[in-house]
């Protein structure tokens, strides 16, 4: 047994137990192994003692005590079966049964009901009353989520589950006595994150999942754990299928598992639909006379390595490049640029986390050897001082957003949100409300707070004692570097003023335990390589990276972005994160390989479509990429792809850029196979399969297996866990998200003064000054809590929640623009003499900062993504394509027509 | 001794056999009791435990709540329901579809027992043999048809007061629109 810090020993039922002192009575006998019946009382929430059924006799106290709050004192003895006890849960659940239904055949809650299984186990087979039960009247309440008030037993886990874990508040309790009923504010339609929370913790069947409603009795269900393929919180979750029909029924999480504990976002609750879409690919293709034709797997694997043969011979394996998916898994990935590197033998490989998450990885892995969060979960609910920059958490991350709120709520954490966000209460929860003192800041200028911070922290000599001392060097030439940065420069740019900079530079520092998050409004703008190396500087002068709890935690968009770099899936890495120009590193490898491998630094996935426009690359492997897709048109991306002479998409659905393609082969969903996620904490989780691929799909490692046959060089593996097997070998000697002393060290000394000089200097201007678009407004394309890159578009449940991008806008800038919910509004920006415009529908909302909009990424085909800048970053080669300056008007005409469809498509 | 002589003469004088026959010499006079069916029918016990059958309220409304407990009662996998939402009216629940695989029924009645609202119940019919064995699996249609053949006088619902089966949840949940779920728009 652990030991205890103060340990406390009481009797229950007769047998002696030994618990940490605050525990509560039912909690110390469930630690026993002795079960006292509740309703109200769960691990996720704080105690409410409202249900009574939970009522144990305690020696000395004259009457019955509810449990589930009662904390344990020394030499306390309970009794929870005896007679008295016994007969307080009978008339307790009688009390509960006198208004209860006992629906059970025709409730979806029937055989996993908390009630049902208590009626069972405590009530007697009659009731004391004779009254007529209650029967509340049925009202519309939302199409995801079924709500039957005749079942409820009022336990307000649901309104408490809403409001402790998820601090959104959308249901309460209304009426009184036996007229109460749980509903929303006004008895409107429920809108809310949609988390699913209120259905999972519901005892009864009084909240229940509409989506899956009647489909499935909790016996018929297979029951797979597998982690979530949407965004890098890397949940846990269950899908739950029927095994005859192959079908995901519906998903749950276990309350005790996992990163996320049970909880889920909308995506992960309703989003599983995509996986048994009927739009998958069910079979290979060929282009045949400019037709994509289905095609036996032999003969397409045969033609797909007998091209890239033909490519090699005739162009060399150089003009080959391949890119994956941050959606496959880390075997998959390490697999693939094996293939590319040693069956085809080229440098040029790459994958989606170019999009951002390289600019962390890459500043990072220089400074602490990795570029892992460094504090992990639980420190970030422990931590005293939290700073989300450059992130709509809630949003972007939603179950790390839910530890930032528990450090907060829970344990009264200082939270500092920098971003062009204001408070605002509304449907979707927001950080900004939980902050103090938040930094709202100009559009664009995140990366400018990161260094005047860094200058505060100089100038206030706020730095950490051990930092000074060790790396005195350094301390000096950051000191010279920010002198450069005059504070009336950072004031202007940031629009906040330097006391309020230093006073969060002084919380900051001052703080026990600090955490600070950063995501895609720092590392997917321009400047985002910059912005994270100055962030290290943050981090190292105000010792997070030194102090225990601490830490600096980069926020990852796709679920596997963290694995599929430290799987090698990157030009300028091989796997475990070693750059490909260290020469001993690489030899190490080609022992563990025992072949050669190429030694060049490829290209990537920007540089490549540009050697491809220039006609030096010839064939490209796209594993779950759709860049015709995604990327702006002034990227030139279609060119590029029409120069190719190969094609190859390799995905579960047909893409944009799978239209273009010479060959098209069907990929099995994460839910159709096995393999490990590594989540933006760094931990490994492994993926289970619970259905069998959709038509003739494959996992991706077992196509690239049998492409490499194909290619005369067998990579032979008989199951994704002989991968995982063969990486856990190659991979022994590799960091374990620990922060690198050496590499620190090393880097420290290495970082020349020009380099900080060049990183401080303020450039020539903030992001809003220095677009292109020549408008008055900032446009971001962002991400949506109901959405995760495309993938989540052919999710039926998440496309009904949120069907179409609109344009978000504060509430000031909409009445100047004479805008209205749902009106449709014209972007427009000027390139030159080159006007480019969008119409898409606006919303107002409160939380955007005035001279600030911005468009939900997921929505491609709206034409906002080509309002935007291009440009790639000189160092990490990421592509930037997420902001630009706007000019807003009104749309009239046949615009506002679509305005009319828009608001019909609505359906209110 | 004596026995042992008797024993003797009624072996030799066959009186065993003869007295066997006197027995079946006199059933001749006595009135058959083989049937002969399929001319002469038997009247099967009030409980006889023939073919399933699905039943109906009063008022034509079907019984069954789709709840699935008589396909996880039996024993021998016979049934299969398919429960969904009824159109236009929330939260009621009912089979779209019930398969009852007749070729794999061992009688037992095991879901009539299952089943809470007593929607099941077994004819009297025993004479299902056919030439093709598809014929043997029985659709919802199919059992209700029998059971309003062999079961034609049932009584009106319960008023289940207080449940989502009452008429007056029904009425009021009538008067509610829901969207139909996704997977049915399709
Ligand atoms: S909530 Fe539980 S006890 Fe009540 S009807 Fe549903 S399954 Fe039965
Ligand atoms: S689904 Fe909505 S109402 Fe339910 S807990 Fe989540 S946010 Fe709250
Ligand atoms: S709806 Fe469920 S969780 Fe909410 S109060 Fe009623 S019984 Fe409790
Ligand atoms: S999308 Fe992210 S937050 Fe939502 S359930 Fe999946 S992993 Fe969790
Ligand atoms: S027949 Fe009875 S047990 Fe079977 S599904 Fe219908 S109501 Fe349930
Ligand atoms: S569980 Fe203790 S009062 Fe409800």
């Amino acid at each position: 047994m652990t030991t205890l810090k103060s340990p406390v020993t009481l009797t229950i039922d007769g047998k002696s137990i030994t618990v940490e002192k605050g525990t509560y009575v039912i909690d110390a006998a469930r630690q026993a192994g002795i079960h006292i019946p509740y309703f109200c009382s769960h691990v996720k929430l704080a105690p409410d003692a409202n249900c009574r059924m939970c009522l144990v006799e305690v020696e000395k106290m004259p009457k019955l005590q509810t449990s589930c709050n009662l904390p344990v004192a020394e030499g306390m003895v309970v009794r929870s079966t005896s007679e008295k006890a016994e007969q307080a849960h009978k008339s307790v659940m009688d009390f509960i049964l006198a208004n209860h239904p006992l629906d059970c055949p025709m409730c979806d809650q029937g055989g996993e009901c908390e009630l049902q299984d208590r009626t069972h186990a405590y009530s007697d087979n009659y009731s004391h009353y004779t009254e007529a039960k209650r029967l509340p009247e049925k009202r519309y309440f939302s199409p995801y989520i079924e709500r039957e008030m005749s079942r409820c037993i009022t336990c307000m886990r649901c309104v408490r589950y809403c409001d402790e874990v998820l601090d959104v508040k959308a249901i309460a309790a209304v009426n009184r006595g036996d007229r109460v009923e749980i509903s929303t504010f006004m008895d409107r339609e429920l809108d809310c994150e949609f988390c699913g929370g209120c259905v999972q913790i519901c005892p009864v069947g009084a909240f229940t999942n509409r989506v899956a409603l009647y489909d499935y009795r909790p016996w018929q269900l297979k029951k797979t754990e597998t982690v979530c393929a949407y965004c890098a919180d890397g949940c846990t979750l269950t899908l739950e299928s029927k095994v005859s029909e192959n079908q995901i029924v519906r998903v749950t999480s276990d309350w005790e598992k996992g990163r996320n504990l049970g909880d889920l976002c909308a995506k992960g609750f309703f989003g599983y639909h995509m996986i048994n879409s009927p739009e998958r690919v069910a079979a290979p293709m060929i282009r045949q006379d400019g037709r994509l034709v289905e095609w036996p797997w032999i003969e397409a694997i045969e033609a797909a390595a007998q091209r890239l043969s033909e490519i090699k011979r005739r162009y060399g394996a150089e003009a080959i490049g391949g890119v994956i998916s941050a959606r496959c898994t880390n075997e998959e990935a390490y697999l693939f640029q094996k293939l590319l590197r040693l069956a085809i033998g080229t440098p040029h490989v790459d994958s989606s986390a170019r999009d951002g998450h390289l600019n962390s990885v890459r500043a990072l892995t220089r400074v602490a050897g990795h570029g892992r969060m460094t504090a992990p979960y639980e420190a970030i609910e422990a931590a005293r001082v939290v700073m989300v920059i450059g992130a709509d958490l809630t949003e972007t991350n939603p179950i790390t957003a839910l530890k930032v709120k528990a450090a907060v709520r829970k344990h009264g954490a200082n939270l500092i949100t920098v971003g062009p966000y204001l408070k605002e209460i509304g449907p979707i929860s927001n950080l900004v409300n939980l902050s103090q003192a938040p930094l709202t800041v100009t559009p664009g200028s995140e990366s400018m707070v990161v260094r005047a911070l860094v200058k505060a922290v100089v100038e206030e000599r706020l730095i950490e004692p051990s930092v000074a001392a060790q790396a005195q060097t350094y301390v000096a030439r950051v000191e010279a570097a920010v002198t450069q940065l005059p504070w009336p420069v950072a004031e202007a740019r940031t629009g906040l003023s330097a006391d309020a900079i230093k006073a969060a530079a002084r919380s900051l520092s001052g703080a026990e335990r600090a955490v600070v998050l950063f995501g895609p409004e720092l590392t997917r703008q321009a400047g985002g390589y910059d912005a994270v190396c100055a962030l290290a500087d943050l981090a190292i002068l105000t010792g997070l990276y030194s102090k225990p709890g601490s830490g600096l935690n980069p926020l990852c968009e796709e679920n596997n972005e963290m694995g599929v770099v430290e799987m090698g899936a990157a030009p300028e890495f091989l796997p475990g994160l070693i750059d490909v120009r260290n020469e001993a590193a690489r030899l190490r490898l080609r022992e563990a390989w025992k072949e050669e491998l190429p030694s060049a630094t490829g290209w990537s996935l920007t540089q490549m479509l540009e050697e491809a426009r220039q006609g030096r690359l010839k064939a490209l492997y796209l594993v779950g990429e759709d860049p015709l897709g995604s990327l702006p048109a002034s990227s030139g991306v279609r060119q590029a792809l029409q120069s190719l002479e190969l094609l190859i998409c390799q995905d579960p659905f047909l893409t944009e850029t799978g239209r273009l393609a010479h060959l098209v082969l069907p990929a099995a969903g994460f839910a159709e196979k096995e393999g490990t996620f590594t989540n933006h904490e760094g931990r490994v989780q492994r993926v289970r399969r619970a259905l069998e691929p959709v038509g003739e799909a494959l996992p991706d490692w077992d196509i690239f297996g049998q492409l490499a046959a194909g290619l005369g060089h067998p990579l032979d593996y008989a199951s994704a866990g002989e991968i995982t097997d063969e990486i856990r070998r190659v991979l022994s000697d590799r960091p374990d998200g620990r922060i690198d002393g050496a590499v620190m060290a090393q880097y420290l000394a290495d970082l020349t003064a020009e380099e900080l000089e060049a990183r401080y200097r303020p450039g020539p201007g903030a992001a809003s000054e220095r677009g292109r678009g020549g408008g008055s407004m900032t446009l971001v394309i962002s991400q949506s809590l109901f959405h995760s890159g495309k993938l989540s578009r052919r999710a039926s449940e998440l496309m009904r929640i949120e069907p179409e991008g609109r344009l978000q806008l504060n509430p000031s800038d909409a009445e100047r623009l004479g805008v209205e919910d749902g009106d449709m509004v014209r972007l427009r920006t000027m390139d030159g003499s080159a006007s480019r415009e969008a119409v898409v529908p606006a919303v107002r909302r409160a939380k955007i900062a005035p001279g600030f909009c911005r468009f939900p990424g997921h929505f491609p085909e709206a034409g906002v993504k080509e309002l935007v800048d291009w440009s790639v970053d000189p160092v990490t080669q990421t592509p930037y394509f997420r902001s630009g300056r706007v000019m807003i008007e009104k749309a009239v005409g046949a615009a506002a027509t679509a305005s009319v469809q828009a608001a019909a498509r609505e359906g209110v | 001794m004596a026995s042992r002589i008797t024993r003797l003469l009624k072996t030799i004088f066959l009186v065993e056999i003869l007295r066997g026959l006197t027995l079946t010499f006199r059933h001749l006079f006595v009135r058959s009791i083989t049937r002969q069916y399929p001319h002469e029918r038997p009247d099967v016990a009030k409980r006889f435990r023939g073919v399933m059958s699905l039943l109906r309220y009063q008022d034509g409304g079907e019984k069954c709540v789709g709840c699935g407990l008589c396909e996880v009662a039996c024993p021998s996998n016979v049934i299969k329901v398919v429960s969904a939402e009824r159109e236009g009216t929330p939260l009621k629940r009912y089979a779209r579809e019930y398969w009852f695989d007749l070729s794999r029924c061992v009688f037992c009645g095991f879901c009539v027992e299952a089943c809470p609202v007593d929607a099941l119940a077994m004819t009297p019919n025993y004479e299902y043999a056919t030439t093709n064995k598809r014929d043997l699996l029985l659709s919802k249609e199919t059992m209700l048809a029998l059971g309003d053949q062999y079961f034609p006088n049932q009584p009106p619902k319960p008023a289940y007061i207080g449940s989502c089966e009452s008429e007056m949840y029904l009425l009021s949940a009538k008067q509610q629109h829901y969207p139909t779920k996704s997977d049915d728009q399709g």
